[in-house]
């Protein structure tokens, strides 16, 4: 009878153990359609692949050793990603405020130009490297912050729609840097020694350390992206200002009527956004570039956006699409070199990873992938059945 | 709520990238326009002609007899392969290529050097060659490296904006040869070329049939940008060969601040039409190619730049107004990145820069397709192409900067 007992009790616990473990892996479920997005994204395009005349294995193995082949492409496909961290963060943390910052692309380069700017001045090569690089670093990190806060302060205050006004600060930062890198009469910012437009190179003891040798160059840059992910984390989840943000994302109205300054929290999210931008754009000046050329930067704003999107805009999640983004971009030139297949091949694979991401009725018909809410591992028909 | 958010913004993202297309186009069709910055100093250095190489004698190619064939200047690669008499690479030699951003089949640069790198595979019989085409500057290096891991024996970089990450390589695979396509240095490796070119000898060429075909007595050249050499190289170049030819006529020309705004360019060229001019060269990319788009619109002469303008800015022919382009002033990228192809299988390859001259028929002008082109003019046209090639005419013109000698010119 006891025994009877404790067996019951035993099956119950296993039972409620293995309900435990069904409903984590169903919480991972989101992810799962991220994957099978993937998925279907490169069987699409391994048959692109095919009509071209090409055999789609041949091209994915090259374009995964181009990815991962071996050390520095490891070590290079993670250089290429660190900055979509920062550009995806840009969305995702307005996002999280109810905004959509298109901003990222004109974050980027105001945070560069200016992290280029300070990290030149004759007086930097004077100060330690402990201080040069945070201050290139906060340099560029303000740029973006202040670049990223106008279209904050613009909503606000005039009620102008972020989308509209960040498009617009894009061509204006996008044609101003141009100008400034290119012109010498007057001379601007541009690096009259060089051949090519750029600014003068920044102070040496501006330069971030470098962690491998590879192509591009793998810098500390990563360690402080990553950081700022974290960091991200852990304010929207755990803090009050966190928890303002998601109000406000949620509904401003009702955020206004709880006590919330809704204001507030637009303009600081906004600047906020753009500072993640602004820090990206440093480190790569800073630990790659070692100059400002408007160029390097050309689509890692709106590269950004899909990766948010992709992540769904969990500043966690969004380091594993960054790295598989900038990985794949990383990869692409081996594929076209072995296998004679176009890097836009792996653009279109991108795109249709978002598309799928985006439309994911298909996926979840396609895979059988239910929605959250139509859990077949509901606990009242587990407990039933003890 | 969340759903909704993220199909809405899947659909901005959308048109982001519809947005960020354009702006690619517009980057890709500036990048090869301007040229390097620092100009070329074609007196400094040696160049690597491969004439002690089985030489190109363009007297051997057919002469053609109708007065609208083109210049025998213009040779094919055919014929350019010819005057190498057979040679062959030998079994593994490699051929790699990176371009600047854009295609191999983008009307730029990159498609000239790719036209030359296959002219080059097919004469020499080299089966193994690869391109890479370069999506973002974030990725030069990488795609440099990429290609260096090959380890070809040439490698063929596109572009000035790749000149300072091609040295780099250069300095490091000291095993193979640079070819670096509008790259200034002032010092090269000795396994790195810089492709550079004599635009004030081109300038020169269409000065003098832009002359030729006036009967006003003006005419008008729509420019790019001042600050780029290159670009008054070919500016000044055509009016010394617009007075050249007729010592009285009138040279009415202006810069841009872009290369790409081919609206002003238009404006420009109908400016000058008003103020009388009945032929217009357009030497400043797409600015430039909207100037002689608007003069074939108007009724006057148009003279292309770079490229034979006939196959891109009038497709063809099939764009209306191709009857009224005379021709262009062309830079051979193609026979530059052949020569030097050949010159590294026959051992003649030395490092430095190579200039296309009218003397190595490099700087020449396209054929004149549709347009009705007097036999006076043809002939004008190639006796000047012709006098600068043997050196019996001369520019004027400095080939650093671009301004007249005499004038405080960087050669004076």
């Amino acid at each position: 009878m006891n025994g009877a007992k404790n067996a019951n009790a035993g099956i119950s616990r296993a039972a409620s153990q293995v309900h435990r473990l069904l409903t984590e892996a169903w919480r991972l479920q989101p992810l799962y359609v991220s994957l099978y997005a993937i998925l279907l994204s490169f069987v699409v395009g391994g048959v692109l692949i095919s009509i071209i005349g090409v055999n789609p294995f041949t091209a994915y193995w090259a374009l995964l050793r181009g990815m991962v082949g071996g050390g520095d492409e490891i070590a290079g496909s993670v250089a290429r990603s660190v900055p979509f961290i920062g550009s995806a963060l840009a969305l995702a943390f307005a996002f999280r405020a109810g905004l959509f910052n298109i901003g990222a692309e004109g974050q980027l380069l105001a945070g560069g130009i200016t992290a280029a700017y300070v990290g030149a001045l004759s007086w930097m090569s004077d100060l330690p490297g402990i201080v040069a690089i945070p201050l290139i670093l906060v340099a560029g990190t303000m740029g973006g912050a202040i670049w990223g806060g106008i279209p904050g302060v613009l909503r606000t205050k005039t009620g102008a729609h972020e989308v509209i006004s960040t498009i617009m600060l894009n061509s204006l930062v996008l044609f101003g840097v141009r100008w400034m890198v290119n012109s010498r009469d007057p001379v601007v910012l541009r690096d009259t020694e060089s051949t090519v437009p750029r600014t003068d190179p920044i102070s040496d003891t501006a330069v971030l350390p470098e962690l491998v040798d590879s192509q591009p160059t793998l810098h500390v840059g990563l360690f402080a992206l990553l950081g700022v992910c974290f960091l991200v984390a852990f304010v929207l989840n755990r803090t009050t200002f966190g928890f303002e943000v998601g109000t406000v994302g949620l509904n401003p109205h009702a955020s206004h009527y709880a006590g919330i300054n809704v204001n507030r929290v637009i303009v600081a999210s906004m600047a906020a956004s753009g500072a993640f931008a602004g820090l990206a754009a440093a480190s790569e000046i800073s630990g790659t570039n070692g100059f400002f050329q408007p160029g390097t930067f050309f689509l890692m704003g709106f590269d950004g956006i899909a990766i948010a999107l992709l992540a769904r805009t969990n500043p966690v999640a969004i380091i594993a699409a960054a790295l598989l983004w900038g990985s794949m971009l990383s990869g692409a030139p081996l594929m076209q070199q072995e296998a004679d297949v176009s890097i836009d091949v792996v653009r279109i694979i991108q795109a249709m990873v978002l598309l799928f991401v985006a439309a994911d009725a298909i996926v979840r018909y396609l895979f059988r992938v239910r929605e959250l809410d139509q859990s077949p591992f509901k606990a009242t028909s587990i407990e039933g059945a003890v | 709520m969340h759903k909704k958010l993220m199909a809405l913004f899947a659909l901005l993202l959308c048109l982001a990238l519809v947005a960020a297309g354009c702006g690619n186009d517009d980057d890709s069709e500036s990048a090869p326009a301007p040229v390097p910055t620092e100009a070329p100093a074609p007196t400094e250095a040696p160049e690597p002609e491969p004439t002690e190489a089985p030489a190109p004698e363009p007297t051997e190619a057919p002469a053609p007899e109708a007065p609208t064939a083109p210049s025998e200047a213009l040779i094919s690669l055919e014929q350019e392969c010819e005057a190498w008499g057979g040679i062959q690479a030998p079994d593994g030699f490699r051929v790699n290529m990176v371009t600047d951003i854009g295609k191999v089949d983008d009307g730029t640069f990159n498609q000239f050097a790719h036209e030359g790198m296959i002219g080059a595979t097919e004469c020499f019989g080299i089966e193994d060659f690869s391109v890479i085409e370069t999506a973002s500057e974030a990725d030069y290096d990488a795609n440099l490296s990429t290609s260096a891991s090959e380890n070809p024996d040439a490698l063929i970089t596109v572009g000035f904006l790749l000149g300072t990450d091609t040295m780099l390589a250069a300095e490091e695979n000291p095993n193979i040869n640079y070819i670096g396509i509008d790259q200034f240095h002032v010092e090269y490796p000795s396994n790195y070329v810089g492709v550079l070119f004599n635009e004030h000898e081109g300038g020169f060429i269409a000065g003098a049939l832009a002359a030729s075909l006036s009967e006003s007595g003006v005419v008008g050249v729509v420019a790019g940008r001042e600050d780029v050499p290159p670009v008054v190289k070919f500016v000044n170049g055509y009016e010394a060969g617009a007075k050249y030819i007729d010592p009285d006529i009138q040279v009415l020309s202006v810069y841009n601040e872009s290369f790409t705004d081919p609206a002003k360019g238009a404006s420009d060229a109908q400016q000058f039409i008003g103020d009388g001019a009945d032929v217009i060269f357009g030497a400043g990319g797409p600015t430039g190619s909207g100037g002689i788009k608007a003069a074939a619109e108007a009724g006057a002469w148009g003279i292309g730049v770079d490229q034979d303008e006939y196959y891109t800015t009038f497709n063809g022919g099939s764009a209306p107004g191709s009857e009224y382009l005379a021709s262009s002033a062309i830079k051979r990228v193609d026979l530059s990145v052949f020569r030097n192809i050949g010159a590294i299988i026959h051992g003649t390859f030395r490092g430095g820069i190579f200039v296309l001259t009218a003397g190595n028929l490099g700087i020449t002008y396209a054929p004149f397709h549709d347009a009705a082109v007097s036999a006076e003019a043809a002939a004008a046209v190639e006796r000047v192409r012709a006098g600068l090639a043997d050196g019996s005419i001369t520019t004027g013109v400095c080939g650093i900067d671009g301004l007249f000698l005499g004038e405080g010119s960087l050669c004076d």
